[in-house]
């Protein structure tokens, strides 16, 4: 294995990972607000096709994203509405956010499958950077969606960690009640929380259509929204480890067909399964509490639903 | 502190409120799905015919009827098993995965013993597919039971290994060499299949799932386990004061919650796939999820709830001749179950709306009057 | 006179069924600590939030620092510096000190400077003398450590009126002592404090000014040298009332259950049982008197096998209980009236049926084998039914749809269907009307001359000195005192009820001649 098949390799791995870091990043926002949106799968397959149609209709990439974006912010203000404004029960909605979300997008899609189009994300290398060694090539000669996700994390961790705004998603997720005794809004953040994540699995669904595959076919995410939502929880609820992970799954997902690919035969599927497997380790054996208090990331009032008059 | 809308706290809803709800969200979700339609550039007509497809032909034609059952079997199946796991507030969603290392674990047996005969291959097909969703069950359950770990996001990630896993089979070991380059693992041998009734296509499955739904509502309505089961649901303090042990049910009643879902992967392979292949639970166990959720764990609500979910898919298939994608039932199923998450606040809510009152139960309650007072053919009655 | 901070006058607020205030005035002047004094369901807390902008009252003024004020929210009242501090603590058990109390606040901007905003927070805590680390997680902290952050909290937003709501009933001692220290420093300084309590020795101790409440009304008030507990408890209490001699001693046996060092933690993992010792005999009720939260539903939980005993035994009938399960306890004839009878004492969501199975499913007389037989257990239903007066519209029907009173007959019910060898009976009279809490003392009355120990917990004195052959005060967690029927007083109980040894009350009643 030589030096350039190593940048391939990691080329690959990044523009493989940076849709599991858009939504994962998103779900992160949404899971920190204290909203179990399982529904990301639907969100992003919703985002993709809208953006592709906008895309062929309008041959304009800016409205695509726009479209893609807010398609999947849509998507999950229905499920906000559900489960902050009705209090309805937040694992039956994101299921249901995903089932519709599956249909829907092929509903929209039909007339777009197998049609081509020349708006697409053409890779757009930052000068200087990319001469870095190795990582050069993988990080900085990539789409510029991929810079977007790249970008996000210190900014997410930012906002999350270092400002007023960021304590108010995490304390709402923590604890709803004693943030609106502090006179915080906590609908308006747990709103904002959720909408955002929608968005981010739409941008996630952009990428798919219009940087990775070029193309929509019905169910084109093929579960990765699932994998962005075992993600957050690999990752913690942490931008940093969401930007490990993201590539250290997409890394396996590259790594199985290359391997294939070269007529080296271990079951990939089992190579796969490693992922999830660790995220159950971590779930299993990190859950650890010490006198009902946690280290380990997770909003502790994560899908419950607040309800200011219950006591 | 009045605001526009309000919502006060209610005690569960009872049946007749419950009822109501549930008819007004389906109505309200043909509505929504006719509005779509027309919105879409469908004309009136056509936008009849493909409600005809979706909610008439599964449910009142003969082929239809036989389809919808037979999509139902492994659905009712598998929601038994997951309505048991939330009857003590357990959210087992692994019912997808247990579902497949159940088929998983059966196909094995043809493929390592092809020459026994069929009710003890089917028999032990069985044993081993429950056993394999118990072990399934059982990761989640011991350490929720013990460690405290969330069983939600456990059972989740579970789904994903055993797909896996039955990916890894069938593209490796078990690929069939007559697949035609499909990743699918050879068909059972003849004598591995579950009988069928005639020329209808329902196999002996569902006289398994009924069985299983009257053994369910037996030990929840006579058995002392099941009694067990249902203070532990209600409260967990009262079960203690009942001196019930509440850490070994949880993990009892993933092991069974598990062992069904496997049952029902077996079912679903020896009934109607015959075949091993990753698309064979094809979220099943997700659906089995929503379904247990909306018929608040009645098993008479579970046939009731599996048999139109069947149908619903099912004509979102028929639904194709009228020029749409099946996927459009996949899309209304979406807008029922939002449907119905909205209407269900009415059960749990009194809502003020600037001053006026939605109460369910009192709805419930007028329509039950209405009905009794048409039976009674309009006796008078004082008070 | 210093300056008037807080006037409320004439309020009364009605909710469905009771009437919490009635025409209530009240003042308080910058520097005191001011203490609200009244028995459970007096009004106070329904006073205070009033003043804390959480409920709106039916009429009356109130008027802060002399100008008239209209509250809508809790908002209002704090921006008017008014800080409430509720039992409960609104507190992020992740987030530092700093960031709790920086939370919401808009002198947070959208950048955090978590140093800069440590410091600026210190200093409001050092100016009133709470001692606190900025830095550590409300998860590390004490009790009287998360109280602190909660006042700190209001300072932090200039709140000059403090409101504290039972703000001892979760300390320890020390603690209390460390937080009336602080209150007194922050008085200096010109707040006002209030404390809503119902707790004479501590109202004694750190009180400048007091009022009291009974159902609703005002009862008195004083300050300065009229503090003292004789005042105090005859403005609380009504004293006047004759111990009703109708209802005969009861002829006790020998001991049945044997309580020796019992020591039990509570909730928190604090001792809530301090090494407890007494037994309970045969043909007895044996009263337990007790200000809320001393340790008396930790110890019936341990009694009855709810919760573990961490040192000492439990001899029931003879035989070593301490480690039994709870359907052992059950099976030898122990009865549990619990605290809350929906919720744990009855399955709400459960018919009758099913609810007078829920301590015996498991026996013979529910069902044959693995199966319970509902044609007996209807059969019951109905007898219960007949010989307890249950009034019950739909046998079939959950029992959350009962009143309190049916449901506690149907705990009755189901616990004396196993004539018991002794009951644990937790509070069986809360919240009931005048003819059912007949009805169940006499029960609880002829099962004792049926042979039964019977031991009664209530906040109720005058049914505690009426019904019971001994009586026991809990005072945190440990037994003051155990006496006769013929030498109790409400007096007496309620001095040791407030931590007072009966040597003390015996001195206190030499010097006063009560």
């Amino acid at each position: 294995m030589d030096l350039s098949m190593i940048t391939g390799l990691m080329t690959a791995m990044v523009a493989a990972g940076t849709p599991y870091l858009l939504a994962s990043l998103g779900e992160i926002v949404t899971e920190k607000g204290g909203i179990l949106n399982l529904g990301v799968e639907g969100m992003m397959l919703v985002g993709a096709v809208a953006g592709y149609i906008t895309a062929v209709k309008s041959n304009s990439l800016l409205l695509a994203i726009l479209v893609g974006v807010l398609a999947g912010g849509l998507m999950a203000a229905i499920h906000a509405f559900l489960c902050i404004t009705l209090k309805a029960n937040q694992v039956v909605s994101g299921l249901a956010l995903t089932i519709f979300g599956t249909g829907l997008s092929a509903f929209l899609g039909k007339d777009v499958v197998g049609v081509v189009t020349d708006t697409l994300f053409h890779n757009a290398p930052i000068p200087g950077l990319r001469s870095i060694p190795v990582v050069g090539e993988a990080l900085f000669n990539q789409t510029p969606l991929v810079y977007v996700a790249i970008l996000m994390v210190p900014v997410l961790w930012f906002v999350l960690s270092k400002t007023s705004l960021g304590m108010k998603i995490r304390s709402a997720g923590e604890n709803p009640a004693a943030t609106d005794a502090a006179g915080v809004n906590v609908f308006a953040v747990q709103y904002g929380c959720t909408i955002f994540g929608g968005m981010m699995a739409g941008l996630a669904g952009v990428f798919l259509t219009l940087a990775y595959n070029n193309t929509w076919m019905e169910n084109i995410s093929a579960g990765q929204g699932w994998i962005a939502v075992a993600l957050v929880i690999f990752a913690r609820w942490n931008p940093w480890k969401a930007l490990l992970g993201s590539y250290l799954f997409g890394l396996v997902a590259i790594l199985g067909l290359r391997l294939q690919a070269v007529g080296i035969s271990i079951p990939t599927q089992l190579f796969n399964m490693l992922p999830y497997l660790l995220t159950l380790a971590v779930m299993i054996f990190g859950t650890g509490k010490v006198g009902g208090k946690r280290s380990d990331g997770a909003p502790a009032s994560l899908s419950v639903p607040y309800d200011r008059e219950a006591r | 502190m009045k605001r526009f809308l309000t919502f006060e706290k209610r005690s569960a809803g009872t049946s007749a409120g419950v009822f109501v709800m549930r008819v007004l969200a389906i109505a309200f979700a043909v509505l929504i799905t006719a509005l779509l339609l027309l919105a879409v550039g469908k004309t009136p007509a056509k936008t009849g015919s493909i409600l005809y497809c979706l909610f008439i032909q599964p449910f009142f034609s003969d082929y239809g009827i036989a389809d919808t059952f037979k999509s139902a079997i492994p659905l009712i199946i598998l929601s038994i098993g997951v309505g048991l796991a939330f009857k003590v507030k357990l959210w087992n969603i692994g019912a997808e995965g247990q579902m497949a290392v159940g088929a998983m674990a059966a196909a094995a047996i043809p493929i390592y013993f092809p020459n026994m005969s069929g009710v003890p291959m089917i028999l032990l097909m069985a044993t081993v597919s429950i056993v394999a969703g118990m072990v399934w069950g059982a990761i989640a359950g011991i350490p929720k039971a013990y460690l405290g770990a969330n069983e939600t996001i456990t059972t989740l990630m579970l789904n994903y290994v055993a797909l896996k896993l039955v990916q890894a089979l069938v593209l490796g070991p078990w690929r069939d060499p007559n697949g035609k380059g499909f990743p699918v693992a050879p068909l059972l041998p003849k004598q591995g299949w579950l009988a069928t009734f005639g020329s209808s296509g329902i196999h002996l499955g569902i006289l398994l799932a009924l069985a299983l739904v009257v053994i369910y509502w037996f030990v929840m309505s006579r058995n002392r386990w099941g009694y067990e089961i249902r203070v532990t649901g209600e409260s967990a303090k009262a079960a203690q004061y009942a001196g019930i042990n509440v850490k070994r049910n949880m993990v009892l009643v993933l092991l069974i919650s598990g062992a069904i879902c496997g049952l029902g992967g077996m079912v679903e392979l020896t009934g109607r796939a015959h075949r091993l292949d990753a698309n064979l639970t094809n979220g099943m166990g997700f659906t089995a999820v929503i379904i247990a959720w909306l018929s608040k764990l009645n098993p008479f609500g579970i046939v009731v709830m599996s048999l139109f979910m069947a149908g619903l898919t099912n004509g979102g298939g028929y639904a194709q001749t009228e020029g749409i994608p099946g996927a459009i039932a996949t899309m209304i199923q979406g807008i029922l179950l939002f449907s119905v998450l909205g209407f269900d606040i009415l059960t749990r809510y009194k809502i003020y709306i600037g001053g006026k009152v939605i109460d369910l139960e009192a709805m419930g309650i007028s329509v039950k009057q209405g009905v009794s007072k048409l039976f009674k053919g309009g006796k008078k009655h004082g008070s | 006179m210093p300056e008037a901070t807080v006037e409320l006058r004439g309020i009364t607020k009605g909710f469905p069924g009771v009437m919490a205030n009635e025409n209530v005035d009240f003042t308080a002047y910058r520097g005191e600590i001011h203490a609200l004094l009244g028995e459970n369901g007096a009004g106070k807390s329904t006073l205070m939030n009033i003043l804390a902008g959480l409920y709106r009252p039916d009429s009356g003024d109130i008027l802060i620092e002399g100008k008239k004020q209209d509250f809508h929210r809790p908002a209002d009242a704090i921006s008017a510096g008014i800080g409430m501090i509720h039992q409960h603590f609104k507190l992020v058990d992740n987030f530092t000190v700093a960031e709790n109390v920086a939370l919401g606040h808009e002198k947070t901007g959208f950048l955090v400077n978590k140093k800069k905003m440590a410091q600026d927070i210190a200093a409001v805590a050092t100016a009133n003398a709470l001692e606190l680390d900025m830095n550590a997680y409300v998860w590390q902290l004490s009790v009287g450590e998360q109280q602190r952050v909660e006042i700190l909290k209001m300072l932090y937003r200039n709140a000059r009126i403090l409101v504290l709501d039972e703000p001892t009933a979760v300390l320890t001692p020390q603690e209390s002592t460390r937080l009336f220290d602080t209150l007194r420093e922050m008085a200096r300084n010109g707040c006002t404090i209030i404390i809503i309590t119902h707790k004479l020795a501590e109202v004694c101790d750190v009180a400048d000014r007091v009022t009291v409440m009974r159902r609703g009304k005002l009862s008195g008030a004083a300050q300065g040298e009229e503090i003292n507990y004789q005042n105090l408890t005859s403005m609380m209490m009504n004293e006047n009332i004759k111990i009703d001699a109708n209802v005969p001693r009861g002829t006790p046996g020998e001991d049945v259950l044997c309580v020796k060092d019992l020591r039990v933690l509570g909730v928190k993992g604090t001792v809530a049982v301090d090494e407890i010792s007494f037994s309970l005999r045969a043909g007895e009720i044996l009263g337990v008197a007790g200000v809320a939260g001393n340790g008396q539903r930790e110890l019936t939980e341990a009694i009855c096998g709810l919760r573990p005993a961490e040192q000492g035994t439990l001899t029931f009938n003879g035989r070593d209980m301490t480690r039994e399960s709870v359907r052992r306890r059950i099976d030898e004839g122990l009865a549990f009236v619990p605290e809350d009878r929906l919720g744990t004492g009855l399955v709400g969501n459960m018919n009758m049926a099913d609810n007078l199975l829920l301590r015996t499913y498991w026996s013979k007389e529910a069902g044959k084998g693995m199966n319970i037989d509902y044609s007996k257990v209807n059969a019951k239903v109905d007898e219960a039914i007949a010989e307890y007066d249950i009034a019950v519209g739909n046998k079939k029907a959950p029992v959350r749809l009962m009143s309190g009173g049916n449901l506690q007959k149907v705990v009755l019910a189901r616990e004396l269907s196993l004539e018991p060898k002794a009951i644990v009976a937790a509070y069986p009279v809360r919240g009931l009307d005048i003819g059912a809490m007949e009805m169940i003392y006499n029960l609880l009355v002829s099962e004792r001359d049926r042979g039964a120990g019977v031991l009664m917990l209530s906040e109720d004195l005058d049914a505690l000195l009426k019904y019971s052959d001994r009586i026991m005060v809990l005072y945190r967690g440990r037994v003051m005192g155990i006496m006769d029927k013929a030498e109790a007083r409400i007096g007496r109980i309620g001095m040791m009820m407030m931590g007072t040894t009966p040597e003390e009350v015996a001195k206190i009643e030499a010097v006063s001649h009560v």
